[in-house]
């Protein structure tokens, strides 16, 4: 940590001070006026002889906390129980669309890009579904297994990001390039954000899925994707009936927004029934995080499509 | 170490994270016992303590050390200033050693239990005969 030519300890200390003091001023005012010296005294005490630059774990670990604290004086505490909230639910709002988009749209047909030629993956529209039936059987083998989640969601996002690449490389039919992000990017087309993003979001918050979840967790995701897939697919249908020029997929994705929504509702309720054993604090703050983490991409989506 | 200082909520505790944040708690109020140590101090005596095992991050110990105090079973018990450094003593009160004696006590009757149990009941042999021959690694055959 100490690269550079040398100086002498007292001067080395100094500077150290000074860099750690820097990275101090992460943390909210008051916050720092009352610990602010303290930790950097700390950190001065756990530094190796003659070190000039505060130590890379120890600076993340700085900034991080401060930021944690100036975003509404979390505990680490906090962050930790809302990821575990949010991931289970981001991998249920992955897999439900993903379900809904392989048999809703890939399988229905609509629009039939075959009829432009035989699609070499049989029923299948484009490769999008091969991502799809990733996030699906990721679900499934979570649900039945309890355990590989977060090595098969990250494959899940590697996979979505490289698919429009694979396609090329496997002579496959792309994804439809009008609501794939990143397919438009590999044609050098506007982007836009849209369904492989919202994967790859939900993917990232999924990997806070518990590496063992608790079988009340797996009943919870099963019912959750499911309920997803069920509200996409209901929304269509509405969108259709109410419409004849409204394009299934709209009321799909409002569908799932407000399968979303209904999610956040239940979690609420969770909320509520934990404020009975513990401070409301406690239970609202991570799950108002967790909600968060998952409105954006919600959000995100829907918007995209009107 | 990252230690999560309360049970996540994911529906039901888990109990690796329930028992790495009693885990850290619980060895910094030992490293309180004996004598008021400073932040670095109690980093020091926790690892020590927990065999190197458990390597607590300045946000977690002080997260820790706020709870505790809020809690009254800490107090500041002084500072000192070394050179560019402040240190800031921290001590057990009385009722952070009633605390600490009831959780040990209760740890102890827990591992009791569980030792008894194990003991009472020897695991279940999954694999045939054959199959465990094949599977032993061969140095439990003994020497040939």
């Amino acid at each position: 940590m100490g690269g550079g030519p040398a100086v002498n300890p007292e001067r080395a200390e100094e500077l150290l001070a000074r860099r750690y003091r820097w990275l101090v001023r992460a943390y909210p005012a008051d916050y720092r006026d009352r610990r602010g010296e303290e930790i950097v005294g700390l950190l001065l005490d756990a530094s190796a002889p003659g070190q000039r630059w505060p130590a890379p774990a120890a600076a993340a670990d700085l900034l991080v906390d401060g930021l944690r604290r100036r975003i509404g004086g979390l505990t680490s505490a906090s962050v930790s129980g809302c990821l575990s909230a949010a991931g289970p639910m981001a991998l249920a709002l992955a897999a439900g669309l993903s379900l809904f988009w392989l048999l809703g749209y890939e399988l229905a047909g609509e629009p039939n890009w075959t009829q432009y030629g035989v699609s070499p993956l049989g029923p299948f529209e484009t490769s999008a579904p091969i991502m799809y039936a990733a996030w699906v059987a990721t679900a499934a083998v979570v649900c039945l297994l309890g355990r590989y989640g977060r090595p098969l969601i990250l494959l899940c996002v590697a996979l979505v990001v490289a698919m429009p690449y694979l396609a090329d490389l496997f002579q496959l039919p792309q994804p439809p390039g009008d609501f794939l992000l990143l397919t438009n990017l590999h044609y050098r087309e506007a982007p836009t954000l849209n369904f492989d993003t919202l994967l790859i979001v939900l993917g990232l918050v999924a990997l806070a899925t518990p590496a063992r979840p608790t079988s009340r967790t797996r009943q919870g995701i099963a019912a959750g994707a499911v309920a997803i897939t069920a509200v996409a697919w209901a929304g269509g249908w509405l969108a259709t009936r109410s419409d004849d020029h409204a394009y299934v997929l709209h009321g799909a994705v409002a569908g799932a927004g407000i399968a979303a929504a209904a999610a956040i509702l239940v979690c609420v309720g969770i909320a509520v029934e934990r404020a009975r054993h513990t401070t409301w604090r406690q239970s609202l703050v991570p799950l108002s995080f967790a909600t968060l983490l998952l409105v954006l991409p919600a959000q995100w989506v829907t918007q995209a499509f009107y | 170490m990252a230690v999560a200082v309360e049970a996540p909520l994911d529906g039901v505790l888990r109990l690796t994270d329930y028992m790495g944040v009693h885990e850290a708690t619980f060895l910094i109020l030992t490293a309180l016992v004996d004598q008021p140590r400073h932040g670095y101090g109690v980093l020091q005596e926790v690892e020590t303590l927990s065999d190197g095992r458990v390597r607590l991050r300045a946000s977690t110990l002080y997260d820790a050390l706020d709870r505790l105090a809020g809690d009254g079973l800490i107090e500041i018990s002084g500072e000192e200033t070394v050179g560019r450094r402040l240190r800031r003593f921290y001590r057990l009160t009385g009722q952070g050693r009633a605390s600490l004696a009831a959780e040990a006590e209760r740890l102890r009757h827990n591992a009791d239990l569980a030792a008894t149990r194990l003991a009472a009941s020897p695991p279940r042999r999954r694999l045939r005969p054959e199959g465990a021959a094949r599977l032993a690694p061969s140095w439990a055959a003994g020497p040939q």
